[in-house]
């Protein structure tokens, strides 16, 4: 059982169009239709079930394919036209169909008909009245912030490695870390401790986040390191974002040589994840390269090269 | 993408980008600046001989994008540029050169100017501050490579400055040869790959300046 999608060049320049004699504009535009109508049906379906015609008389082409098939390409013809197509190959052919038919000049047909009795579905008046096609932008489901933990830690272990901060009546977070870190984490069991973290929010439930380990912070820094962080997040530009890591640092430093040392350590540990913009990795390699040798400072700033190395390398 | 742009008349990018400039005084005279854009608007972050400057783009510049910095790093650079902008020391005309603190974290704002500089050697120093190795391969550069007749010594008369101040750190690298490191990639650039594009890049400049 097989169903079709028809695309007909009906008028041009108001005058009814015959195969057999096309002006070379017309042509063109059907020529240009049909080659975006094969692009569009064989991103979807392979070349061996699809078949293509033309028909004689009128300007008139056809894809048939197997039902199952031609409905995968419909539901994306319809997504498309919506704007929730993610598939650039499809939609850029698509658009180059719209673009043909929102010529003055053409009358275009385009019918999909799932079986040969029923009604065909038209899709011409809403491909020609949308706006440009173009494939949705697939964002990244999550988001990646750096966040400040503190709680009891009763509990660390586990096949993979994770520790609890139990805030009593039920509620309870989980933080991920690796054995290593585990390994030295359990030191702080049954003591108060703040932990700076890498937060994975889901970006459709904001309820919904995941912690990763990166380093505990000792008391007497945490609380400008919090104030930080919580002012960093609530920033959306990035370069003002970037811009408060530098007067965070100067004014670590400013207070006193050693302060900004550990503050400066704290966060070279705490950013070093390869779920960070590129430009936040790069910002701390900017600041902290004065240090290279400072034994503060040098196995931090080693391991967060790596993970930029890394990440560059993806890009 | 990958032009030389006339900054004021050509450049229709709307993303930010960071691009090193070149300006023609007048005849003699060539000034190297850092353009940058941000937010769709135009700025020249320079070395004017006295001060160092983040300002709205005024001056008549071409650029190019320089190959070195990543296009996910444009942001950092910016920042980087602004840090520097907000703890120059405009008393002893002292910039950062990209790094802000000695390695014993004494604040450099707070200490005595090492070096005077151009504003190439400016550009370079802020540049070198990004990178994790050298922009330049300096030790290309010494006193017999000079090519522009007296540029340095025009340079300093023009922006008051003590020739023995600036002679070392400057290493007579033009603004000509700055913009011409933009086309390449690899850094240390060395200075036979700049020698390389000079000409080219002379040419595309005069043309450029010509449109009017």
């Amino acid at each position: 059982m097989t169903s079709k999608i028809q695309i007909s060049l009906k008028r041009a320049n108001s005058e009814t169009v015959n195969l057999k004699s096309m002006s070379p504009e017309a042509l063109d535009a059907f020529l240009a239709v049909m080659s975006s109508l094969k692009t569009i049906a064989l991103s979807v379906a392979n070349e061996d079930e699809v078949n293509f015609k033309i028909k004689e008389g009128s300007a008139l082409g056809v894809v048939e394919a197997p039902k199952s098939k031609m409905a995968l390409i419909y539901k994306e013809l319809d997504n498309a036209i919506k704007g929730e197509s993610d598939d650039k190959i499809f939609t850029s052919g698509l658009r180059r169909i719209q673009e043909q038919f929102q010529r003055d000049t053409f009358d275009f047909d385009f019918h999909y008909y799932d079986n040969l009795k029923s009604e065909p579905i038209a899709l011409h008046r809403r491909l020609k009245n949308t706006s440009r096609i173009t494939a949705k932008r697939v964002k990244s489901s999550y988001l990646y912030k750096p966040k400040i933990l503190q709680g009891y830690l009763n509990q660390i272990g586990g096949k993979d490695p994770n520790y609890h901060f139990d805030y009593g009546g039920g509620h309870k977070i989980t933080i991920d870390c690796s054995k290593e870190e585990a390994d030295s984490i359990k030191n702080y069991l049954y003591k108060d401790i703040n932990s700076f973290v890498v937060c994975k929010e889901a970006d459709k439930n904001k309820m919904k986040e995941n912690y990763l380990h990166k380093v505990i912070i000792e008391k007497e820094y945490t609380g400008d390191i919090k104030t930080f962080i919580r002012a960093y997040n609530q920033e959306n530009d990035l370069v003002n974002k970037l811009t408060s890591i530098h007067d965070f640092i100067d004014e670590s430093f400013s207070k006193k040589k050693k302060y900004g040392f550990e503050i400066l350590s704290y966060i070279l540990k705490g950013f070093n994840d390869k779920n960070y913009h590129l430009s936040e990795l790069k910002t701390l390699l900017v600041i902290s390269k004065p240090f290279i040798n400072h034994d503060k400072i040098e196995l931090a700033r080693k391991s967060l090269i790596e993970t930029y190395n890394e990440k560059k390398l993806k890009l | 993408m990958f032009d030389i742009i006339r900054s004021k008349f050509e450049s229709d990018i709307k993303l930010d980008f960071v691009a090193l400039g070149y300006a023609q005084v007048d005849e003699n005279n060539s000034h190297s600046s850092i353009i940058i854009q941000r937010n769709k608007k135009l700025f020249e972050f320079h070395y004017t001989g006295r001060n160092v400057e983040y300002k709205s783009l005024r001056n008549d510049y071409c650029h190019k994008f320089t190959a070195t910095i990543h296009p996910d790093e444009i942001a950092s650079f910016i920042a980087m540029c602004i840090n520097i902008e907000k703890n120059a020391n405009p008393r002893y005309g002292f910039f950062y050169s990209g790094q802000s603190y000695d390695k014993d974290g004494n604040h450099l704002s707070s200490q005595e100017p090492g070096e005077v500089m151009t504003c190439v050697g400016f550009c370079l120093n802020v540049l070198k501050g990004f990178f994790e190795t050298d922009y330049l391969h300096y030790q290309d550069w010494n006193k017999s490579s000079i090519e522009i007749p007296n540029y340095l010594e025009q340079y300093c008369e023009s922006h008051n400055l003590k020739i023995e101040e600036v002679e070392n750190s400057h290493r007579r690298i033009t603004p000509l040869e700055l913009l011409s490191s933009c086309f390449f990639e690899n850094i240390p650039i060395k200075k036979s790959e700049i020698d390389s594009k000079k000409d080219e890049v002379s040419e595309i400049l005069k043309r450029k300046f010509s449109n009017n």
